[in-house]
């Protein structure tokens, strides 16, 4: 959260001491921020499944893997994602409610530059150790333990078969990413341009997706799809011919579904975002000048809209590496990723096996991240300088 | 002929009514200002004169084309009029080369060459035609999207606030600019703007809004000096008021004597109202014996600010003679002009 650093230097020039600064200034103002934050968290929590499943903390979202996986109940799984949904709706109101809050008190944020206190002698140290701690204990350390895993093992995990996990993985998060960049652009164009309000309902409704957790996803995209391949197959046989299988749940294509439906959000956030930026006299001047909407789309809107394409598919590109409970529930007979390799040794107690593709999915991930950082940065100082 | 015909027209912006009964015509080459605070409505009218507003009831005739009317809606693409914004809506991922030529159609490479060279000497921006806008000042910016509808051989301009962005020190000079080519080419423009000064400096004719709808449209000169109403008449310059009786077509009783005014006055005889006097009006003379007194004195440079009192009336004077101090004496004199009683 952006707090306005006039703030602070008018609060320190009435006296205020840094402690003060934080308790009677900062901490008020950040408090939306810090329900959004609370909101979100839980949000995850609710939709995590595979640390619950590792510890054997039976939870709604086991539950449904469980219920469709062991027991074959498609119903009683919905009726259970149902329940999660309740909470997942739950939170994003309060998410909601919080936000419109913070826009409140970040009226009037004009310059967002950042106001420091210097910190001395063991303050310093202990502010410095609180926060490599964090770093340490949720990343290094994790990933140092993989690391040496993989070396010690890298003879079991380096296979053919690693390969085709990789190929497979990164299949599918490049489908999934286009797709959703295309869905994007196709929605954020219509309502940038269309002057009817109801044509702004798809994106909101898609936008939505993100907050579905990966379990409750997988069983809402599964039962619709089951009705349509067992339709399918039906008519083939009332002509008196032989059905063509499982198309949608048999293939990839389930799994693309869904993945497009939980990640469309990040895509249509991306390329929304960058058409706030772009002023609507852009349009206007087009459309003066004789354009018809499709040269306006492709001569103004597409060659800005370029990087904000990029970076959302990157996004879209790196939650498909690691999307679980989704994938484990929608993939074919057969069909491994790295993700669901990894949650199979995990599960069998063979944690260094699986290491080798636990690191695989963080480098992944964790470059692109790097270049987006920079990119945001870059962006930043672009925008003040 | 006229360039631009609108009758009674109406719009409504999100439940809102914007518009409510615009009648306007603008003849070929003329300069229109809209003129008005802002939320009146002259940035929807001009809008709905390019197409990019919807508009509920009236016509608009575009060089005698019918554009706007019950059931007729010719789409901005069609209606070649050209568009100025406020922030210049220059596309930045095109160089200025690539913008000037961005809605010519032309196929002909050296035809859009020499359209293009004929822009940039226009506007004077030689040298910088594959600079990209963000690279250029305000006003080169300004003058480039100038050249970029002009490029599209518009038949009517429309500006929207387009000097607003730009430094006062430059304005006056970028204003004079543009003016002048439009002029040399023929144009007829519509401007929008809040400010009376660019108005007055821009265009030919001038239309005051008020809330949705033309109070007065003219000369700016006639709008200046027999403004319909007090609306007007204090948006255009400051205004004094004092009480008074028409006595004859031509004088007019008020508490500082009998005035006379060089035309034929507003209202008839015996009508008693409020006689409108512009602070630049009044001469001021030394006069110990008067019951007129400087109670408040301001130097601005060319001319002062008194504050007159007389009577129970306070006065706005403005005066080219700064030797007056505060508690001198003086007598008021009218310079000679047309009066408006109100």
């Amino acid at each position: 959260m952006e707090q306005s650093h006039n703030l602070f230097q008018a609060a320190q020039l009435m006296g205020s001491s840094a402690w003060q600064s934080f308790f009677r200034l900062a901490l008020p103002m950040a408090r939306p921020a810090l329900a959004v934050g609370v909101a979100l968290v839980a949000m995850e929590t609710v939709a995590d499944f595979a640390t619950v499943d590792y510890f054997a903390v039976p939870t709604l979202t086991t539950a449904v893997y469980d219920t469709w996986l062991g027991y074959g109940s498609l119903s009683a799984a919905a009726k259970l994602s149902v329940l999660i949904l309740l909470v997942v709706f739950t939170m994003v109101g309060v998410e909601r409610f919080a936000r419109r809050k913070q826009a409140l008190y970040q009226q009037g944020v004009q310059d967002a530059g950042q106001f420091k206190y210097q910190l001395k002698g063991w303050r310093k140290w202990a502010v410095f150790s609180y926060c490599t701690m964090l770093l340490a204990t949720g990343f290094l350390i994790p990933f140092l333990i993989l690391v040496n895993y993989s070396y010690h093992y890298f003879e079991q995990s380096w296979h053919d078969e690693f390969w085709q996990l990789s190929i497979n993985s990164l299949m599918v998060a490049t489908i999934v990413s286009i797709t959703c960049v295309l869905l994007a652009l196709l929605l954020m164009f219509v309502k940038r341009v269309s002057p009817y309000r109801q044509d702004l309902l798809p994106s909101r409704l898609v936008s939505t997706g993100y907050a579905l957790p990966g379990t409750v996803l997988a069983i809402g995209v599964l039962a619709p799809l089951t009705y349509i391949d067992f339709a399918i197959n039906d008519i083939y046989q009332w002509l008196g011919m032989k059905g063509p299988g499982l198309l949608f749940t048999g293939s990839l294509a389930a799994l693309v579904i869904a993945f497009t439906v939980r990640f469309a959000a990040i895509a249509i956030g991306s390329i929304e975002n960058r058409y706030k930026t772009m002023s609507p006299s852009y349009d206007m001047a087009a459309m003066t000048m004789a354009q018809k909407p499709w040269q306006l789309f492709y001569r103004i809107h597409l060659p800005l809209l370029r990087k904000a394409m990029f970076v959302g598919a990157l996004l879209v590109f790196i939650e498909s590496m690691k999307e679980l409970p989704a994938a484990l529930l929608l993939k074919p007979i057969g069909f491994e990723n790295l993700a669901t390799y990894v949650f199979q040794y995990v599960s069998d107690e063979q944690l260094e096996q699986g290491a080798l593709a636990a690191i695989v999915i963080v480098l992944v991930g964790l470059f692109p991240l790097i270049y987006l950082n920079k990119s945001i940065e870059q962006n930043y100082a672009d925008v003040n300088h | 002929m006229p360039m631009l015909t609108i009758n009674n027209l109406h719009s409504a912006y999100q439940g809102q009514v914007v518009l409510q009964g615009v009648d306007l015509s603008l003849a070929e080459g003329d300069i229109l200002a809209l003129l008005g605070p802002s939320g009146c409505g002259k940035t929807t009218l001009l809008r709905a004169i390019a197409g990019l507003q919807p508009t509920s009831h009236g016509q608009i005739s575009i060089a005698n084309t019918l554009c706007n009317d019950d059931g007729v809606l010719v789409p901005s693409e069609q209606r070649h009029v050209g568009m100025i914004f406020q922030d210049y809506a220059l596309f930045p991922h095109l160089t200025v080369a690539q913008n000037i030529l961005f809605g010519v159609s032309e196929k002909n490479p050296d035809l859009r060459a020499q359209r293009l060279q004929e822009m940039l000497a226009l506007v004077r921006l030689q040298g910088l035609a594959e600079r990209f806008p963000h690279q250029l000042s305000g006003g080169q910016q300004q003058r480039v999207s100038i050249a970029r509808a002009l490029a599209y051989r518009p038949q009517l301009l429309l500006l929207d606030e387009p000097f607003s962005n730009i430094d006062a020190q430059v304005r006056g000079q970028l204003i004079c600019e543009i003016r002048q080519i439009l002029k040399q080419l023929n144009i007829s423009a519509i401007f929008v703007t809040h400010s009376k000064d660019e108005a007055f400096a821009f265009a030919d004719q001038l239309a005051l809004f008020k809330a949705g709808k033309i109070v007065q449209c003219g000369r700016p000169e006639t709008l200046y000096e027999l403004p319909n109403d007090r609306y007007v008449a204090e948006f255009l310059g400051s205004v004094n008021y004092l009480p008074a009786s028409i006595y004859d077509n031509y004088q007019v009783d008020t508490p500082i004597g009998r005035l006379s005014s060089r035309t034929a006055l507003n209202k008839p005889i015996s009508y008693a109202g409020e006689l409108l006097l512009r602070p630049q009006q009044f001469e001021l003379l030394g006069d110990d014996n008067s019951d007129a007194v400087i109670s408040e004195r301001r130097f601005l440079g060319n001319h002062c600010h008194y504050v007159v009192d007389i009577l129970q009336y306070r006065l706005q004077v403005h005066s080219e003679q700064t030797q007056w101090q505060l508690g001198q004496r003086v007598k008021l004199q009218m310079k000679a002009h047309s009066l408006v009683v109100f």
